[in-house]
């Protein structure tokens, strides 16, 4: 028989000790609920934007710095994925320049969003304004 | 895609095909304007910017028409007349008038590329980047995005 005391001890810590199992079945990464928020949706358009800022990397080598500058801004509007490497390098700068139109050009063809397909556009015309003023087209 | 959901699509692309073909009439129009004010003796540079820039527009038009027709279509027509842009009387107003023109054919022909589909939007980004080389011999600094 118990005493007062421990009655009323045992009164107190056994809801406690209900309590805490609970929280250590809430806390249990295996059985732990969904989260609230879901993943976010993949980009339909996500390829076409990593292999079209590969491809502006690729350009990047041995082209005067106002060209680099150019591409740096164009990536950083694309948004790439991480870890995104540069196509390899092919003919002389001049030429990987003038081809940079055309990829991004062709890569606004196949962008499905429209606001990807402007940024595309527009990127375009950019590099044609550069390479325009420099002579090259 | 086929059937009316293709149909709508090519409706659109055609409908912004034609909408440039409204601009370039109209920049015709206004680029001829301002090159009969111009003198090609004491203002060389500006007046061979505008031949160039006539011709280009010329050559947009004549390539936006034949993709109407192609799509079995009527070319929009051009206007009888258009505003001419004011304060003309000098070489600086005139070039800021042709410059002002270009910056708005390249933000009309980035409007538009998205509407357009296929060839039509490769043609239209095409026209749009010889948009934005012709205001750097009017004098424009280049930008990362034209047409913004």
């Amino acid at each position: 028989m118990l005493s007062r005391r421990t009655a009323v001890a045992v009164a107190v810590v056994a809801p406690m000790a209900a309590s805490a199992c609970s929280a250590s079945e809430m806390l249990d990464p295996v059985k732990a609920p969904p989260p609230s928020t879901p993943p976010a949706p993949t980009n339909p358009d996500q390829n076409v934007i990593d292999a079209t800022v590969a491809e502006i990397l690729g350009a990047d080598e041995g082209a005067p710095a106002a060209f680099v500058h150019l591409h740096r801004v164009h990536i950083e509007a694309l948004a790439p994925s991480e870890g995104v490497t540069a196509a390899p390098a092919q003919g002389r700068w001049q030429e990987r320049q003038l081809a940079l139109v055309t990829t991004l050009t062709t890569a606004a063809g196949s962008a499905a969003d429209p606001q990807l397909i402007t940024l595309l556009a527009s990127a375009a015309a950019g590099q044609q304004q550069l390479l325009h003023g420099r002579g090259l087209a | 895609m086929t059937g009316p959901g293709m149909a709508a699509t090519d409706s659109a692309s055609t409908e912004a095909i034609q909408a440039a073909l409204a601009v370039e009439h109209a920049a015709i129009y206004v680029i001829g304007a301002l090159g009969g004010r111009t003198s090609a003796s004491s203002t060389p540079a500006l007046a061979r910017a505008l031949e160039v820039a006539y011709a280009d527009h010329v050559n947009a038009r004549e390539a936006l028409a034949v993709r109407v027709v192609a799509a079995g279509l009527e070319p929009v027509a051009s206007s009888a007349v258009y505003d001419l842009p004011r304060r003309t009387g000098s070489a600086e107003g005139i070039g800021a008038a042709a410059l002002r023109l270009e910056r708005d054919t390249t933000a009309t022909y980035l409007s538009l590329v998205p509407k357009a589909t296929g060839t039509d939007r490769t043609l239209l980004i095409q026209l749009l980047c010889r948009a934005a080389a012709r205001q750097l011999d009017l004098g424009a600094k280049p930008t990362a995005f034209p047409g913004t």
